[in-house]
């Protein structure tokens, strides 16, 4: 522990750490000093001087937000200087501020305006006419600015310089010219942008989404996570007359990690009035969906699988869901394969991958050192990009392997660029140079598996320095706090195996995430046509026995069919049913073409989903389901921390929760067991008797959040290989996720307007092989034909062509699936027709 | 006029050049630093001649030396050449005449704080000063008198001369630091102070080039004679930058402790037009004025303390009767807004608003309160700012009011001067 300090303020006594800053200590003991560019996730700039206060034994007076506290420190904060101070400081903000609260989004939540009334004047001294400067100024696609109302604090960009590492915003002129602004030729469009406007204290820099939308004092505010990426950021939904106005992060006062709030989660909820957005029941007459009652459609789905299980079997229906589910919608479509039909196929679309968490945010940004294993966080996970930055700021060593270069090879102290499909032999290689170092870090069998490779050889089917491996275990290996990272490009059960054997030889932690915002959640949940609630396998007898104590009824035996393997089962008629939840799996998955001519041939397709998406457009019962921000449920963070969603609106027309629709269809078949749940926590505390980390966390029924805690899964190392390619063609092909349309909700928001155009990254020489410029139309050919314009870029490595994934009618997937091999296609300009 | 040290190779024929400042007897006491002492021997040198900093604080050299911590390394040496006060022009002198003497004295003070690197920051209009600087380092370096292993003693030092681009701002040291590190060159929040966490966060001692220029004399004829010469508290010589309503305005050579009237009327020729003597600025723009009444304060930094104002550079500025006093104040306010760096709210809206008060009253639109008004934004700027930018638009501005209320009170009733502006100052 360290020793304490004491200091008087006004005459009360306050112990703090030593390093407390005045104003810290004051705010401890309820004594309020006012500041305006002071900021807990900042560094003191002593700009606004509106803190000062008197302290004995030191000259004049001194800033209480930089002024940190020494044992034995006399503050006076309320002596006639320090109040002349305040009042005059406010006074001379006030002489050239437009004073037009009646209009502005700050009013009634603006620091400027509280201070003023709190240790303003009443009058006003200034009879020279004010200063005009720019006005509702576009910064980027978030933020707007007014820079007449601009105290000029600098938060914002103090903001970009210290916590972004990526300055888009200055001051420009000087003295009393001065004014913010984006660089010339420049725009604030970091995917963070709309913090400043948060971080501002007045009304200077607005959400343009909110703006004029709503006083402050209209606003009800819902405390909830964003579920729209594997981060699950704490955040405040706040609405007027039942429509959400603006997202607001929560903690954002609170020093620490935490507390930032990326812009897909600020503004990416336009999702929730969409035209698309379902608002009732659709059924299909005569070939076409028509609107019908809840009775009608959920009617004719339990008759049909009430007769094609009596006549099939069960194992004649399957399940999808999304990654996005709640924990609780997850908890009863794995509950309702198992139990009210009787098969283990329910699986989860798109596949995640992920291992145990064994990291928090924190430490990720107190790592000494970090190994980031085919993962771009600021299109896949935004926020764990500020962790790595926060830790890259304290000295840590960063470390990259990735097929492509993304943003933060740049600021990598060690880059590997490995080609694609060889990503896992490279880990092998530095699990084998650990092994190398120690043997006794590496388990034999491991040793078995990974004891003859030969570095320099790997490395040349890698690509990559022949030291690279050796540079990366010795780093891992002198590390204190190592923290190995992983994304979305991870592909297999390999890779997970791989790195947690790492992490285990070297003691780093792992942490990563998939594309779905609850790819963890509704894992643990049991959507895995392998493994029951709880991570289990569908034959381990503890699993099934726990299982059974619950459900009333044992899980049926044997793998049901994930998405690779259901397509052509359905294609085949083996599975007749298709009951599709949350994901739009003509678009979304990689398997997407093989899916849309599988479902033509099922016999009936139900789509549960908050949209008319291209899969509900094609399905036989359409079922309207709440969106993020209208249920009320769990997630699981990629950290494994389960953070409770709130509704803040509620879902439009007819629309119901996934959960609820569920278990009223289970109900209508006459399931046995449990079906009857009056609200998501007692569907939760269900699944916390089956899944016991979570009942650990909620099993009392009281709804609060908490971490989960992990078993240690390994799973099973296969000898290191690289993958086979498939397919016709000369350029590798490679994909990754884009923030701002990544999927079926964020393609739906406005936002998705941010995204760059639809376009593949192909490398210099590879352009000119083939006569293509940059910008120019290009045809990809794979198992489809894709035309995107091309971005000519020496960050896609030679031979390879990168896609970004975006959402729409032709998207990557029709280029054909990836899983368990890399795609080579083609790539030719676009004829000129 | 009296003995010339600082000034002794002024005037001399090719003075910038290395053969004229060896012939003269230069670098004798760079050889002598480095054959013979030890830093903190030097260090105890400068401290026993009480020579104290000539940008403008009055800081004691040496002790400014002693605060970087030990053990604490790269350490650097930064020579403020970025001279920029209204009225100050001795730096200037310096560098452009005697180029080698502040070299010189940069390497003595590196030795002496065990520095490797040092710069010399100096203003972007000094091109000459500049391109003397440069090439002098250039003639050192190639003599041996810099670089590496400089004259077989292992002791190594470079200098970087980097042009400023305007900003008076730049020569507040912190601001300086900032600009010198590529920066836009706003001044930082002290503590931590340059000579904890200075240039690139490492220790930095901050000089004015005349402080440097002094060593290379206290070196080669000791601290005792510096202290036979100023007062006490003040020893040594000093330049003064004599400007205003004067015949002969330029750079003096006194020692501290000589009466203004001395400086004015028998270096600077008396006034123009032989007019009385109006008011006085004594340390450059920022030092608080004062009127004819202290013609025989002594110009040390005691005395003028003493008497309201402070020595500061040591430009003095001479107003005569006939001038506007509300103009002169205006004036220099204007020159602070316009240099301000627009950080902190006293400075960017204070001064701005100083400044705009001014001007209505000298065209005519005053109001009596005004004057209240100006003396209350002062205290709201004086101490209160970022840096010490408050107080110097704060200086001439107060000190105006207070000496010369009635002025001001019959410009302001009368609309107009009652003085008509005969020659103007302080472009």
């Amino acid at each position: 522990m360290e020793q304490l300090v004491t200091i008087r303020i006004d005459g009360q006594d306050v112990a703090v750490p030593p390093g407390t800053t005045v104003l810290d200590a004051a705010r401890r003991i309820g004594i309020e000093i006012p500041s305006l560019c002071y900021h807990e996730k900042l560094l003191p700039a002593g700009l606004c001087r509106l803190c000062l206060v008197e302290i004995e034994k030191m000259r004049g007076l001194q800033p209480a937000c930089a002024t940190t506290v020494r044992d034995g420190m006399v503050v006076h904060t309320d002596t006639a200087p320090v109040l002349h101070n305040r009042r005059m400081v406010l006074e001379l903000l006030c002489t050239n501020h437009p004073l037009d609260c009646p209009v502005c989004d700050a009013a009634g939540d603006c620091r400027l305006q509280d201070y003023v009334f709190r240790y303003g004047r009443t009058d006003s001294r200034f009879i020279e006419p004010k200063r005009h400067k720019g006005k509702a100024i576009p910064l980027g696609p978030a933020v707007m600015l007014d820079q007449e109302r601009c105290v000029l604090c600098q938060r914002c960009v103090r903001f970009g310089e210290e916590v972004l590492d990526d300055r888009q915003l200055a001051v420009f002129q000087r003295g009393a010219a001065s004014r913010i602004g984006a660089f010339p030729g420049g725009a604030f469009d970091s995917p963070f942008s709309g913090n400043a406007a948060e971080l501002c204290p007045v009304g200077a820099l607005t959400d343009r989404i909110a703006r004029f939308r709503a006083r402050a004092w209209e606003l009800k505010s819902t405390q909830s996570a964003c579920s729209l990426c594997p981060v699950g950021c704490k955040i405040a939904m706040e609405t007027r007359g039942g429509r959400l106005v603006r997202v607001r992060s929560v903690g954002l006062d609170v020093p620490g990690v935490g507390g930032w709030l990326c812009d897909l989660g600020r503004t990416g909820y336009g999702f929730l009035e969409h035209d698309e957005r379902l608002r009732q029941p659709l059924v299909r007459r005569d070939g076409r969906l028509e609107p019908a009652t809840w009775d009608e459609a959920l009617g004719r789905v339990a008759e049909a699988i009430d007769r094609v299980v009596r006549e099939s079997g069960a194992d004649a229906f399957a399940a999808l869901g999304s990654p996005r589910l709640t924990n609780e919608a997850a908890y009863l479509l794995s509950k309702f394969a198992r139990v009210a039909i009787g098969t283990n196929n329910v699986a989860c679309s798109p596949v995640q991958h992920l291992a145990p968490a064994q990291a928090r945010p924190s430490d990720v940004a107190n790592a000494d050192c970090l190994l980031l294993y085919l993962g771009d966080p600021i299109e896949e996970a935004p926020i764990v990009e500020l962790w790595i930055k926060q830790a890259l700021r304290m000295g840590a060593r960063l470390m990259v392997v990735h097929n492509h270069t993304i943003g933060l090879a740049r600021r990598a102290h060690l880059s590997v660029l490995a080609r694609p499909g060889s990503e896992a032999l490279f880990l092998s290689v530095v699990l084998s140079e650990v092994g190398r170092s120690d043997a006794s870090r590496v388990s034999e069998e491991c040793w078995g598996l990974l004891g003859n490779l030969a570095p320099a050889q790997a490395a040349s089917l890698i690509g990559c320095a022949p030291a690279a491996s050796r540079q990366v275990a010795d780093a891992l290996l002198q590390a204190e706090h190592a923290v190995l990272l992983y994304g979305c490009g991870v592909g297999g059960p390999n890779d997970l195996a791989l790195l947690q054997a790492l992490a285990t030889a070297t003691g780093a932690r792992l942490l990563g995430w998939s594309s779905g915002a609850n790819g963890r959640g509704t894992a643990d949940m049991g959507m895995c046509p392998d493994r029951l609630p709880g991570q289990g396998e569908v034959d381990s007898a503890a699993i099934r026995a726990r299982c059974k104590g619950v459900w009333g009824v044992s899980a049926p035996r044997g793998a049901g069919l994930g998405p690779a393997a259901l397509w052509p089962a359905v294609s085949a008629g083996r599975v007749r049913l298709l009951y599709i939840v949350g994901v739009d799996v003509f678009r979304e998955v990689s398997e997407a073409s093989a899916a849309a001519d599988a479902a033509e041939k099922a016999e009936l397709v139900v789509v549960q989903d908050a949209f008319l998406s291209a899969t509900a457009a094609a399905a036989d019962v359409v079922l309207p389901a709440a969106a993020p921000g209208e249920e009320e449920g769990t997630m699981t963070t990629l950290a494994g921390q389960l953070e409770c969603l709130q509704a803040a609106v509620a879902p439009p027309g007819e629309a119901r929760l996934h959960w609820a629709i569920i278990a009223e269809l289970a109900r209508r078949l006459g399931a046995q067991g449990q079906w009857d749940y009056a609200s998501a926590q007692e569907v939760l505390a269900e699944a916390g008797l089956v899944v016991p980390t979570y009942g650990a966390v909620c099993g009392d029924g009281r709804w609060q959040g908490g971490d989960v805690r992990y078993d240690s899964d390994t799973r099973r190392l296969e000898a290191p290989a690289v993958k086979p390619r498939r397919g016709q063609g000369d350029l590798t092909l490679v994909t990754g996720p884009v923030l701002f349309d990544r999927d079926a909700l964020a393609g739906r928001s406005a936002i998705a307007g941010r995204a760059s155009d639809p376009c593949a990254w192909i490398h210099p020489s590879d352009a000119a092989a083939r006569g293509i410029s940059d910008g120019e139309a290009i045809i990809v050919s794979g198992d489809g034909e894709l035309r995107l314009s091309a971005r000519v870029t020496e960050d896609c490595p030679a031979g390879v062509l990168y896609v970004p994934e975006q959402l729409g009618p032709d998207n990557v997937h029709v280029l054909g699936t990836q899983d368990g091999a890399v795609l080579m296609v083609r790539v030719k300009p676009a004829m000129v027709e | 006029m009296g003995d010339k040290y600082l000034l002794r190779n002024v005037g001399v024929p090719d003075s910038f050049r290395l053969g004229v400042y060896r012939e003269r007897g230069g670098y004798q006491s760079w050889i002598r630093v480095l054959q013979s002492m030890q830093p903190t021997e030097v260090i105890e040198v400068v401290k026993r001649s009480g020579l104290r900093g000539r940008g403008g604080a009055g800081f004691p050299a040496g002790m400014k030396w002693s605060f970087v911590p030990k053990g604490v390394y790269p350490r650097y040496l930064v020579c403020n050449a970025d001279e920029g006060e209204p009225g100050t022009c001795k730096d200037r002198v310096l560098m452009e005449e005697d180029p080698h003497a502040v070299i010189e004295g940069i390497a003595i003070a590196s030795f002496a704080i065990e520095c490797h690197q040092s710069f010399v920051y100096v203003r972007g209009e000094f091109a000459l000063s500049a391109e003397r600087l440069e090439k002098a380092i250039a003639e050192a370096r190639a003599a041996g008198f810099l670089g590496s292993n400089i004259l077989g003693s292992g002791y190594d030092l470079e200098i970087v001369v980097h042009r400023g681009s305007g900003a008076y701002i730049c020569g507040e040291e912190t601001a300086l630091l900032t600009s010198l590190e590529g920066e836009r060159g706003n001044p930082r929040l002290k503590p931590p102070f340059p000579a904890t966490e200075g240039l690139y966060r490492k220790p930095t001692v901050i000089n004015n080039v005349e402080t440097l220029a002094n060593l290379p004399l206290i070196i080669e004829r000791g601290p005792e004679w510096y202290t036979s010469m100023g007062t006490e508290k003040s020893p040594g010589v000093k330049l003064f930058a004599l400007s205003g309503q004067v015949k002969q305005p330029g750079v003096y050579e006194l020692p501290l402790g000589m009466p203004l009237r001395h400086l004015i009327y028998d270096c600077g020729g008396g006034t123009l037009a032989d007019r009385p003597v109006k008011a006085i600025i004594p340390g450059g723009s920022s030092s608080p004025m004062l009127t004819a009444e202290h013609l025989d304060t002594t110009l040390d930094y005691e005395a003028i303390a003493a008497a309201g104002s402070m020595l500061g550079s040591g430009a003095v500025m001479v107003v005569t009767e006939g001038t506007c006093i509300v103009s002169v104040a205006r004036r220099l306010a204007q020159f602070y807004a316009h240099e301000d760096c627009g950080q902190c709210i006293p400075g960017r809206e204070g001064i701005a608003w100083v400044m705009r008060i001014l001007e209505r009253i000298e065209a005519g639109h005053g109001r009596e309160e005004d004057l209240e008004l100006l003396l209350d934004i002062c205290d709201g700027l004086s101490g209160r700012s970022l840096c010490p930018m408050g107080d110097a638009a704060v200086g001439p501005v107060r000190s105006s009011i207070l000496r010369f209320r009635d002025e001001y009170l019959a410009h302001i009733a009368t609309g107009q001067c009652s003085e008509p502006v005969v020659v103007p100052i302080a472009h």
